[in-house]
């Protein structure tokens, strides 16, 4: 029997943007067991929650994460919407829709470039991130922003997409499409790809309900569950169905993004078909009081976010699990057992967002 | 025709001491633990735990609230959802909550950071 070795991984590594550390028990080139530290870059942003008034707090929300900002947003207005019982006008709930799913598919589309890079495929890499472009274009062109463009705010939103801009965005639909297409294909008949994501990190269908994790981590083992379905925003006049996999690997789990990468550009197209005239946003008074609890549908899962507040213009306490941390027992579950060479591909294959976890 | 599911979302009060009977009724309904969570608060100088379980066929959720003083304790549930010791160890690390028999400990040890409790009844304790 070999001797058991103790190989840290991380905060520093190569294929990690962000630091998280990982301990690998290894025994020869076989991992028994990890065990995670995180917390190198933790800010503290929801000991702000009663530091700022409820408004500006969600610029603070919104900061979490450059990736994520938008759906970070989304979530914490929709807590405070509920707590003050708002209803936003439809024009405002599919503006919401529009920019989530374009958050979305910049999310993917990152993430589909540092799976090709992890693995080595680096003219796939850039041309992924040449697709990407054209999402950040749209952002910057709808927004003024490309990675945090605080268009939210409590009873709507604040900028609306004029026809032109909407007419730009199916234009620029249909050339996101055809690329990745070719992406798509390439991603899912290339043996190299093929060789290094297939039977790995195998995670099943009762081992994703055991071990909680979600979004597109457990869509891959077959668990049909997207917060989307519950309908907030105008999901809930939008056709679609969760993408899911059965294979549960790291193969599977590129499946599933790609896939919903062209879900997105199909709900961007129902909701600009769909979307109404009227108002942006309703006028909002007063001060939250009570305390919600709101789920959303984040590009890496089911996010919550829970405000508690007691009628004054700071609230108790805003709290946000995030996706990445409800997947690291996952992780930490699927590194057991690999070889040394497959964890970085594995660490990636959850798409960890540590700024999102280290909120 | 877009199909929504109407989900109850629904906050709940639960004695601590009956936090265990109440997780392994979760279980057996083969609910999920969404998250575990902690708040400190100043004014009434009490921890608000909360445990939210969801059907993940009918969406429908709960979320538990147990209300602690500083000295209480609070059991632990990671015999019944292991995957708890996450969400256990941040609200012990970060916040300070006494939670008993932690299976998988990470004895503050998950959180790499110097501050002891940084968000706990003692602010940034060093």
């Amino acid at each position: 029997m070999a001797r058991k070795t103790v190989v840290p991984f991380g905060p520093q590594h190569p294929v990690l943007p962000e630091p998280i550390h990982i301990d690998l028990v290894m025994e020869d080139e076989k991992v028994l067991e990890a065990v995670p530290n995180i917390g190198f870059i933790h800010r503290g942003l929801e000991g702000l929650a009663d530091k700022r008034d409820f408004n500006e707090l969600l610029y603070v929300v919104e900061r979490t994460c450059g990736i994520c900002s938008f759906g970070h947003g989304n979530g914490y207005v929709q807590a405070v919407e509920k707590i003050m019982d708002v209803e936003i006008p439809d024009r405002a709930k599919f503006l919401r829709t529009i920019w989530a799913e374009i958050a979305r598919m910049h999310s993917h589309l990152l993430w589909l470039g540092l799976q090709a890079d992890q693995f080595g495929f680096e003219s796939l890499f850039y041309e992924i991130w040449r697709i990407r472009e054209k999402v950040l274009d749209l952002l910057e062109l709808t927004t003024g922003g490309r990675l945090i463009f605080s268009v939210n705010k409590i009873g709507g939103v604040i900028k609306d997409i004029g026809d032109d801009k909407m007419k730009a965005i199916l234009t620029n639909m249909s050339s996101i499409e055809k690329d990745m297409r070719v992406v798509q294909k390439t991603f899912m008949g290339d043996y190299s790809v093929q060789s290094r994501t297939k039977g790995i990190g195998v995670l099943t269908k009762d081992q994703i309900h055991e071990l909680g994790a979600v979004g597109p981590v457990a869509r891959a083992s077959g668990i049909s569950r997207d917060m989307r379905k519950l309908g907030y925003d105008g999901y809930g006049m939008i056709d679609f169905e969760p993408i899911t996999s059965v294979f549960g690997d790291c193969f599977a789990r590129i499946d599933v993004r790609l896939r919903e990468v062209f879900q997105s550009i199909d709900i961007i197209r129902q909701a600009i078909d769909k979307i109404p005239q009227g108002e942006l946003s309703v006028n909002v008074k007063g001060n939250p009081n009570g305390e919600a609890l709101v789920r959303i549908e984040q590009p890496r899962g089911e996010a919550i976010y829970y405000v508690h507040s007691n009628g004054t213009k700071f609230i108790d306490r805003y709290r946000n699990r995030t996706p990445t941390f409800a997947n690291l027992p996952a992780l930490c579950e699927m590194l057991k057992g690999a070889n040394y060479a497959d964890v970085g591909m594995m660490v990636v294959t959850i798409d960890p967002c540590i700024s999102c976890t280290e909120r | 025709m877009a199909e929504v599911i109407e989900a109850a979302n629904e906050i709940v009060e639960v004695d601590r001491d009956r936090l265990l009977e109440t997780a392994i009724l979760m279980k057996h309904q083969g609910r999920r633990l969404v998250q575990a969570q902690t708040t400190w608060y100043k004014k009434s100088e009490t921890y608000e735990c909360l445990y939210t379980f969801t059907d993940d066929d009918t969406y429908d959720t709960t979320t538990y609230k147990v209300i602690l003083t500083k000295d209480q304790s609070v059991p632990s549930i990671t015999s019944i959802y292991p995957y708890a010791n996450f969400y256990e160890s941040e609200m012990t690390e970060l916040y300070g909550v006494k939670i008993e028999m932690i299976d998988g400990d990470y004895h503050d040890k998950l959180y790499r950071i110097k501050a002891v409790h940084p968000f706990g009844p003692e602010e940034g304790e060093k």
